[in-house]
This record gives structure tokens, C-alpha cells and sequence, in this order.
């Protein structure tokens, strides 16, 4: 799993209370309480109604498909689903929220409680969940470069945005970031959000504060906003944990603060303190009906589910006996882990394969940032390439330089081994033949085999090799050798 | 005198007149008696002849005009219409041009209805007399110019009653139809909540806000209703209850329905005159083979404190848009995005509509919460549980639709209260979801017309329709005209 | 309880609404008014009912996911009291002008404001 940082409460007498604030962007067709399209990256103010531009008279109406993704959400970590739930508004006034108030929803969630198991190091730790909500995104504020303005782009106000709050249960930021890893996993997996956190669609407030280590009270803590990448959340608690430590340690007390972090400078600036602290006067959206489900309805919701990325990661390693380590890495990325799947399907040899598909289709993934099968090798191919190294058509070596040859084609791996001359010679009467010649060539090296020394045997098969041209099966030429010159 | 409303669809429809003709002759009616009145805000002239012209030629084809065709429609000037500018009275949306049109609006227009204005109303529809209004100032009352309307439709109401043969769509959030239309001698209904799509309606508050109509009597309100009402996707408070024909329904008669006579609904404070003819009125229903007996409704003097807090809470939220951002007024002094807000609100909204704003940011501040807005959505269950109750022996209550007639202009402007106490009757039909129709019983000894009113069960818009039919077909107050008339 | 003249200060900054000092005297004579009309229920026992919120009997109504046409820009800023490059204009947000970190805002030259974004637990107002 991810390397081992330091922790900053380390040789202190200090431990670390986090709790994480997750905001992803639901990938739905349209938003949240219109028909206009959810989609990133458009001109500004193009993708507007009157319902999401907060018209007069107009009224909002809920996309289904919202509700069902973020119920699945809630499903997938564990969590009670309302049986009875509603949206309410939260007022506050801001250039981005044409009404001026957000739906949202407050004292009845759309999902409570649950968990997320994530893994740092060996250990594994389950990490809570308060509660999961549904709620509207705002728009985007623009500073003018240059003017004293600000520019508003309302395309993005109105789209589904579910909000994830974890329990207070982390420690470090390590742990942090793992369970940002699993969230983010989590939400790929259930095709429900993008998850980029470059274009906003995954966002991420945390929470920290610190307390004499072996003690349970919850201390003052400070909120930090504007993290957007992994990177950057760990840095930024990181930062903090150190500033607070050193706050304690000096005599002070920390304050009530909501800060932003500044990842080129690795620094935290306080955007407000508590006194600026805000009254959002939520109450019941009257605009909208509440919402009930039954309990078929979310049975058939969990029936639905796929599986999910930590039972695939013990999956992985109990069932197909793959190390961690690779498990790890296939289940990170779902369209990975199906194209090794596949391939185990055509071909059960998964530790062969997982090889193959952690190596080589990965690094080329990674080069071209596509997914798996975008590499241009087929499972199939993929795993008439592995059949072929198993047996011995090919050299393990040289079948890194067939798998480059099999992308952006579609011809067989036969043919393409055949046609770089690099198909592998097995054939036991021809190697015979070759090795005979060999030793007959060289009596001295010979000899020394017969008396047991087993460099010269490496010597005499790179001899057989020079000769073949490489293609001969070197572990077959070793073992004819010693048969010949009777020393194995 | 101009037709009504269903005959002059009759006769378009009939091709007897075209529906330009039609939309001429309403226009015409509105342009006599307006510069008395003050009732619009806005006339529709050009773009309603084209209409008018393409349904004709649509006629002329032998397509189906739809029900309502050639009929002339006025919108109250909180109802979305891409034509014109919406501005609900009020100085912030002063140059408002909406970019859609109300689902009414649309509906209307389907039913082959041409909306050809928009009425005067208090702002926001915060008021009950029509003064309220920033952008054409008070509307007078056809019987009296010297009085108000009534409000917050005052304009719609006013049109009602000095004009004819067309619909007037208001809006009712506590009395807003009912109460102008008393006060005008005219017939209006606030149909059950969720029975008329609200898109395009602009929320003051959104639990209690209905569309309506006012009109010169209870078939033309059927008639409109029918094409107005139903289930509308852009609407999810809107209810997907079976629409029936309101117009057929009215021939039922009133034989053999239960009305109930709430004694708490003629407290002190009803004007003696008034309290006089809704008693003859009950008598009139009662010759007609009504069953009219007592029935009790115990929460009902706290309906209006209720109303005002409740009221005051949303419509601190739904005006928050109003904000000199996105559209509508902004201040020329704002500096930064603060003043923006706080100024250009401070300069465009009205006294009236600052002091709701601040008391329901107030209830519904931390700390006051459960006090107040909570506290009134409780005794809002129990005025509910009332009506609950008085429904499950009667088919409908009947009251007086204001304690007061119409009151001379300036009488009640400076006392934000004694103007909130002209709702008392009418705000329990929102708070209860139920329909409310009001409509003339008689006239005081000074000439003003007095209103009656009827709620019925929630959905049952078509009883109380019946009922205020029936009265109508034995008397003839709703044909009295008023001084100003077209 | 009484009215005074902080908590109408606060709900006018609350409500974004400047008012003048006179206007500060009279929705204090409002604000205590209400309180004198609305004490009546507040005596009401209501301890056993059900707020019971909504207006409407029905639940779940829901719209498919399927999109509808947006309006064309012109459109949608046309009743903008300032627009400029596609955009609503205001003056310069400060509350999260600090907010440089925000990244690069895509469609614009001008850098996201950061510091905001919606459905946080504690989000940044415009300051005053």
C-alpha cells in the first residue's frame, strides 16, 4: 500500500484527531433539480435555466438517478438508508448560489453511519462515517485577472453534489490519505462520480485537531479548505499537525480557526476565526416532496451493487493468490483489475498473469493515460502471449518486445512472435543437434561441466544461444546440456 | 355589454368572432377603464393581435382552437410571461424580463386563451389593499375609486369587476383572490394547493402560494380552472389528482350538501353589515336545500399569527434571490459584492417586504427557531386537524370573506398589523391546503360589495364551485355593475 | 423577550438588507409588535404534534435524468445588471480573495476563487 510517511506526532506526546469532509460531483446526465446537462468544461454560462440561474418562479425537481447513486453510495459503505428523508435550505448569500440558499439537507440524511475499511501498511482500520448527503453544487466565482471584478460561470450550479463525512477516527495523515484512496475507490467502482479532483468533481475539507496522546476528549480544531489533490491533503494535515504542536508545546492554545492552504508555499493562511461563524436558517424545502423509500426498493438497490474494492483485494489475494502487492495495484483501478479478470477467465494462471497486466499493460496505460483496454491488447491476446512464454514459444525476455508489437493491431500473437523472428526454438531434436555441435567445439569448457562446474554451463548455453540466434528455449538447452554431458 | 368568458369562446370557437375581434374588444375594455383604475401594468398589444391572427388562421383551417379560444387573459404581475416584463410590483425587478413562461401561462395559451396584460398587485403580493405597488402605484376600486381594491390581486380584481369576458389569473397566499375579490364584487378562488401548477408563480411563500382566478362569476372560475389545473413535472408540489370538468360539475346543484357555519368565524371585529348579508347568503343556500349547521374549528384565532410567521420565514428565503446579481436591480453605489446585496435591496424592496424578510430571517435564526417557525408549524398541523375534523361532517364552511369591506386609500398603511387582521378569514384555506372560493352576497348601505366565502375539501374545488353557482343562479349580486365599467 | 436593537442589527446583516437608523427604530416597534400578536399560541401546548412540514400528501416525485435544452447565453445573462465575456460581473469577491490557489479556472483567463465551495459545513460568506 502507500509507502510509510512520517508521522508528525511522532516523539511527541501528542496524537492527531482527523475527520474528512468529502464532496463528489455525481455523474448524472443532467443536474441535480433541472434538465440542463451535467458536463465539465463547457463555455461559461451556457449549460443555465431558469431553475439553476435561480430565476423567479422557478422550482426545482429531483433527478432520480441522483437519489439512486447516492444511495448506492451509502449502501456500498454500510449505512443505514433513511426510510423517510427530505431536503432542506441552507441560506447563506454568495455570487455562485443564485438563490441564495442551497438545497441540502440537514437533520435527515439521505444515508447515517457506515464505514469504510481502509489499509496503511499491514494494518487495516475501519473508519466511520457520520453521515451522507445529497445537495446541489454551487457555480464557479472567477477573479478577473487585472479588474477589480469577479466573473460568475453557472454551469456547474445545480449539479449533484454528495457530501461524505467521516467520524473524527483518523490519525495521521497517512491514514487520511488511504481513506480518501478507498473513498475515491469506492465511488469509481459504483460508476457514480468522476472523481477528479483536478476538475472538482472530488473535493475535500478536513478537520484536525490534537490531544495528549492516551486521551479521548475532542480538542479545539481547525478546518482546512482548498485541498485538491491526495498530495496536498496529507501535506496540508501534516503542516498543521506540526503548527498545532507547536502552538501546545509552546504554552498556547489552538483557535477555532477555518484555514486555506497554500500548497505552493506549504503553508496554512486563516480565512475567518469563529466568531465570523455563519447561521444558515435550514429549514424544509417546501418546494419539494419528501422522499420514502421501502425496504424492497433498497434491497434492490444493494442486490445491484457491484463488488467492491476491498472485498476484490481480499478476493484477489484468497481466492486467486495473488501477493498484495499486486491485488493492491489492480484493485486501485477498476478497468485494470476487470482486464486482468478477463484474462483469467481465458487463461487461470493469475499470478502469470497479473504479472503481465501490473507490468506491461500498466506502464503503458500510465504512458498514455488510457485505461486498459484503450492499450490496444486484448485480453485475449494478452493471454495468448502469457500461453506462449508458458510454453516456451517465446523467451520471457523477448516477449516484452512482442507485447510492444501486438499494440494498436490486431493480429495474433503467433504471427507477430513469427514475424520478429522471435519465436522461441523447443524443439528437442534441433537443440540436440546444436548442443553436440557446441560441445564439440568447445571440449575444454566441456570438461569442466563434467567435473561440475556450473559456470560453464551458463557458458555453454550462451554458445547454443549465439547459435540459434537467441531463439533456442535456454532453460530446455541447460537441461539437455547436463543430460548430454551428464552433470545435472 | 361585452360577453363572458364562456360565451365569447363559444362564438370564436363557433367562428361567430374572431378571436382578434375578441382580443380588440378586451384590450379596448382595459384601455377605458385603466386611467381610472391604475389596475395594469402592462398592455399587450401587437404581440397579442398576432396571436390573436395565427389562432384565427388556425380556426380558418378547421384545427381546434382548444376550449377557452379568443378568450383575453390578464397574468398578475408575479406570473412568469416571456412577453413584457414580470416585476411582482416591485422596484428590483423593475426591467425583469422572465425567460419562460408560467406553466399557467403556457396552459392558458394551449387552451387557446391570449394573454393581453399584466395586474397591479402589492409587491411580492405582500399586502391586502394594492398600495404596496413600487412600480404602478395603488389600484382603485371600481365601486369607489377613492378605496382599495383590495389585495395583494387588487389589479386582477379590479379588472374583474369593471370589465368582462375575460380570465384574471391572481395569486392567493393568504387571502391575495379572495379578499380583492370581496372587496370588488367579483368571484375568486385559491383552488387546493398542488391543484395549479406553481412554475412561473414567484414564490412568496412556497407552502401557502396558489394560483388563481377572479372572475364575474363561479362558472367562468370552472371554466378557467379546468384548463389551468393538473399535474405539472416542472411543479413537484403540483398534484397528480384527476382534473374533472368544473364547468359540467356545476350543474349538480346545491340539493342535499352539508355546509358547515364555523362560529369562529364571526368574531369581533366583523363589520355588522357584513356579518348581516353572509347570514342572508347562508339563508339563500339554505332555501336551496342546503344542510347548514354549526361547526367548530377551535384554532382558528391562531391561524393568522401562524400565517404571519410562516409566511414571513419563506419568503425571507425566496427573496434572498433578489440580490442585484444574476437580474433585477443593483445599486449604482455598491462597491463590493456586500453592497451589492445590502444596497440594492435596501433601494429596490418596499417597506412592507423588508419588514416580512427581517421577521422570518429572524424566526428561523438560530436560537429562535423552535420558538417560532417550528412552534407555527405545529399549530399549523392543528388548524389542518380542524378543518380534518369539520370535513369529515360537513361538505363545506362558509364565512365572510373579510371581517371589512373595501377601505378608503391610506386608511390602514401605516399600521402593518391592522392591515395583517384583514386576512384573518382567509389565511386558514392556506394554511389547511383546502380551497377557498369568495363571492358577492350583497352590498353594504354605503354601496361596497360584501364577499362570502366557502372552503371545501382538499381536491374538492368542484363542490364549493357548485355551491357558489348555485347561489349565484337564485341572485344577482354578481351582476351588479360598478360606477367604473367598461 | 425582548427586542433589542443588536438582534435587529443582526437580522438586517443576516437578511442583507442596509437600513437606516430610522428604519432600525420602527422594525424594532415591528419585531415587538409580532412578538405582542403571536404571544397567544406561543402558550398553545403543541408538545405531542408533529411539525409535520409539507403541504403536499405525496412523496417521491421524481424527474428522470434526461436532459432538456439550456437557454442560449444571450439568454441567460440577458437581465444581468453587469456581464461581461460570457460572465455575471461583480466587484471583486473578498471574502475568498485568498482563494489564488484555486487553479486555473477553464473558459477564462482569471483564476478560480477559492475558498468556496458549496455544501461545505462552514462555508465562507462574502464577508463584511
Amino acid at each position: 500500500m502507500a509507502k510509510a510517511k512520517l508521522d508528525p506526532t511522532e516523539g511527541t506526546p501528542f496524537e492527531a484527531v482527523i475527520g474528512l469532509e468529502v464532496h463528489a460531483q455525481l455523474k448524472t446526465r443532467t443536474k441535480m433539480f433541472c434538465g440542463c446537462e451535467n458536463r465539465y468544461g463547457a463555455e461559461p454560462n451556457t449549460l443555465t435555466c431558469p431553475v439553476c440561474l435561480g430565476h423567479p418562479g422557478s422550482l426545482p425537481a429531483i433527478n432520480r438517478r441522483a437519489v439512486e447513486y447516492a444511495v448506492r453510495v451509502g449502501l456500498a459503505c454500510g449505512c443505514e438508508i433513511a426510510r423517510f428523508t427530505k431536503f432542506d435550505r441552507k441560506n447563506y448569500y454568495y455570487p455562485d448560489l443564485p438563490k441564495n440558499y442551497q438545497i441540502s439537507q440537514y437533520d435527515m440524511p439521505l444515508c447515517g453511519g457506515g464505514a469504510i475499511d481502509v489499509y496503511v501498511g499491514e494494518a487495516k482500520r475501519r473508519i466511520g462515517l457520520t453521515r451522507i448527503h445529497l445537495e446541489e453544487d454551487a457555480g464557479k466565482n472567477i477573479h478577473a485577472e487585472g479588474r477589480p471584478e469577479s466573473w460568475v460561470d453557472l454551469n456547474r450550479a445545480g449539479v449533484p453534489l454528495l457530501e461524505i463525512v467521516s467520524k473524527p477516527d483518523l490519525g495521521t495523515p497517512e491514514e487520511a490519505g488511504a481513506y480518501l484512496r478507498m473513498l475515491r475507490q469506492i465511488l469509481l467502482y459504483l460508476d457514480v462520480s468522476d472523481c477528479n479532483m483536478e476538475e472538482g468533481s472530488l473535493r475535500c475539507d478536513v478537520n484536525v485537531s490534537i490531544r495528549p496522546r492516551g486521551t479521548s476528549a475532542l480538542e479545539t480544531r481547525t478546518e482546512i479548505k482548498n485541498l485538491n489533490s491526495f498530495t496536498f491533503v496529507e501535506n496540508a494535515l501534516a503542516h498543521e499537525i506540526r503548527r498545532q504542536i507547536k502552538v501546545r508545546s509552546s504554552g498556547g492554545t489552538v483557535e477555532q480557526q477555518t484555514l486555506l492552504y497554500d500548497p505552493a508555499r506549504d503553508e496554512t493562511r486563516v480565512m475567518r476565526g469563529k466568531e465570523e461563524a455563519h447561521d444558515y436558517r435550514y429549514f424544509p424545502e417546501p418546494d419539494l416532496a419528501p422522499l420514502s423509500f421501502t425496504e424492497e426498493w433498497v434491497e434492490g438497490l444493494r442486490r445491484s451493487l457491484p463488488e467492491l474494492p476491498a472485498a476484490r483485494y481480499e478476493r484477489l489475494q484468497n481466492a486467486l493468490g495473488l501477493s498484495a502487492y499486486h491485488a493492491d495495484v489492480l484493485v486501485r483501478d477498476r478497468g485494470m483489475a476487470d482486464f486482468f479478470e478477463e484474462c483469467v477467465a481465458l487463461y487461470p494462471k493469475p499470478q502469470a498473469v497479473a504479472n503481465w497486466v501490473v507490468n506491461a499493460v500498466r506502464e503503458e496505460a500510465n504512458i498514455r493515460q488510457v485505461s486498459a483496454r484503450e492499450t490496444g491488447v486484448s485480453p485475449s491476446r494478452l493471454v495468448d502471449l502469457v500461453r506462449a512464454i508458458d510454453e516456451g514459444k517465446v523467451s520471457n525476455q523477448k516477449a516484452r518486445d512482442v507485447f510492444k508489437a501486438l499494440l494498436g493491431n490486431e493480429r495474433p500473437v503467433a504471427d507477430v512472435i513469427r514475424a520478429l523472428g522471435l519465436e522461441q526454438i523447443s524443439d528437442d531434436a534441433f537443440l540436440r543437434d546444436a548442443v553436440s555441435a557446441v560441445i564439440q567445439e568447445h571440449p575444454g569448457p566441456a570438461e569442466d561441466v563434467r567435473k561440475g562446474k556450473k559456470n560453464s554451463v551458463n557458458f555453454l548455453v550462451g554458445q547454443v544461444m549465439r547459435r540459434t540466434k537467441g531463439q533456442a528455449n535456454p532453460g530446455m538447452v541447460a537441461k539437455l546440456i547436463g543430460e548430454v554431458l551428464g552433470a545435472s | 355589454m361585452s360577453p363572458g368568458v364562456l360565451e365569447t369562446a363559444a362564438a370564436v370557437r363557433g367562428r361567430k368572432v374572431k378571436a382578434a375581434e375578441s382580443v380588440a374588444e378586451a384590450i379596448g375594455q382595459i384601455r377605458r377603464v385603466d386611467p381610472q383604475l391604475h389596475a395594469v401594468s402592462q398592455v399587450r398589444e401587437d404581440e397579442a393581435r398576432r396571436a390573436a391572427d395565427d389562432l384565427d388562421r388556425r380556426i380558418a383551417r378547421g384545427e381546434d382552437p382548444g376550449p377557452l379560444a379568443g378568450v383575453a387573459f390578464t397574468a398578475k404581475d408575479n406570473i412568469c410571461t416571456r412577453w413584457g416584463t414580470t416585476t411582482a410590483g416591485s422596484k428590483i425587478l423593475e426591467s425583469y424580463r422572465a425567460p419562460y413562461d408560467a406553466t399557467v401561462v403556457e396552459r392558458l395559451a394551449r387552451a387557446g386563451a391570449i394573454c393581453v396584460a399584466k395586474t397591479n398587485m402589492d409587491e411580492f403580493g405582500m399586502g391586502s389593499s394594492t398600495e404596496n405597488s413600487a412600480t404602478v402605484g395603488p389600484t382603485r376600486n371600481p365601486w369607489r375609486t377613492t378605496h382599495v381594491p383590495g389585495g395583494s390581486s387588487g389589479g386582477a380584481a379590479a379588472l374583474a369587476a369593471a370589465t368582462r369576458g375575460m380570465i384574471h389569473l391572481g395569486s392567493d397566499t393568504g387571502g391575495s383572490i379572495r379578499q380583492p375579490a370581496a372587496c370588488c364584487g367579483v368571484t375568486g378562488i385559491k383552488p387546493s394547493y398542488g391543484r395549479v401548477s406553481r412554475y412561473g408563480l414567484l414564490a412568496f411563500a412556497s407552502s401557502l402560494d396558489q394560483i388563481g382566478v377572479l372572475e364575474a362569476d363561479a362558472r367562468e372560475c370552472a371554466a378557467a380552472l379546468s384548463a389551468m389545473a393538473g399535474k405539472d413535472p416542472m411543479d413537484s408540489t403540483s398534484a397528480d389528482v384527476p382534473v374533472p370538468d368544473y364547468v359540467a360539475g356545476l350543474e349538480k346543484g346545491a340539493r342535499g350538501l352539508r355546509l358547515g357555519v364555523p362560529k369562529e368565524y364571526f368574531p369581533e371585529g366583523v363589520d355588522p353589515e357584513v356579518e348581516a348579508r353572509v347570514r342572508e347568503g347562508i339563508d339563500v343556500l339554505r332555501r336551496l336545500g342546503v344542510d347548514v349547521r354549526e361547526v367548530s374549528l377551535p384554532h382558528t384565532r391562531h391561524a393568522n399569527p401562524t400565517y404571519v410567521l410562516i409566511s414571513a420565514a419563506e419568503a425571507s428565503s425566496n427573496l434572498a434571490r433578489y440580490d442585484g446579481v444574476h437580474y433585477g436591480y443593483r445599486s449604482s453605489e455598491a462597491g463590493s459584492v456586500l453592497e451589492v446585496y445590502a444596497r440594492s435591496r435596501a433601494e429596490a424592496f418596499g417597506p412592507e417586504v423588508k419588514r416580512r424578510i427581517m421577521v422570518g430571517t429572524f424566526v428561523l435564526s438560530a436560537g429562535y427557531y423552535d420558538a417560532f417557525y417550528n412552534k407555527a408549524c405545529k399549530v399549523r398541523k392543528l388548524i389542518r386537524r380542524d378543518f380534518e375534523a369539520a370535513f369529515r361532517e360537513v361538505d363545506a364552511v362558509v364565512s365572510p370573506t373579510s371581517p371589512v369591506t373595501a377601505f378608503p386609500i391610506g386608511d390602514k398603511i401605516d399600521d402593518p398589523l391592522k392591515l395583517y387582521a384583514v386576512d384573518v378569514l382567509t389565511v386558514p384555506a392556506n394554511l389547511a391546503t383546502v380551497p377557498g372560493v369568495s363571492f358577492p352576497c350583497g352590498f353594504t348601505r354605503a354601496g361596497l360589495p360584501v364577499g362570502m366565502q366557502l372552503y371545501g375539501r382538499p381536491f374538492e374545488d368542484g363542490t364549493i364551485l357548485r355551491l357558489a353557482h348555485a347561489f349565484q343562479e337564485a341572485t344577482d349580486h354578481h351582476r351588479k355593475a360598478p360606477p367604473v365599467r367598461a | 423577550m425582548e427586542v433589542t436593537d443588536d438582534l435587529v442589527r443582526h437580522v438586517a446583516r443576516l437578511s442583507r438588507l442596509d437600513i437606516s437608523r430610522e428604519e432600525a427604530v420602527g422594525l424594532k416597534r415591528h419585531f415587538e409588535k409580532i412578538l405582542a400578536y403571536i404571544a397567544a399560541f406561543q402558550a398553545l401546548d403543541t408538545r405531542d404534534v408533529d411539525p409535520g412540514l409539507f403541504s403536499v400528501e405525496s412523496q417521491n416525485v421524481f424527474r428522470a435524468d434526461e436532459p432538456r435544452p439550456s437557454l442560449d447565453r444571450a439568454e441567460a445573462l440577458r437581465n444581468a445588471p453587469q456581464q461581461g465575456d460570457g460572465f455575471f460581473v461583480v466587484p471583486r469577491i473578498v471574502g475568498a480573495e485568498g482563494g489564488a490557489a484555486g487553479g486555473q479556472a477553464k473558459g477564462g483567463a482569471g483564476t478560480e476563487a477559492g475558498g468556496h465551495e458549496a455544501g461545505r459545513g462552514d462555508d465562507p460568506e462574502v464577508s463584511e
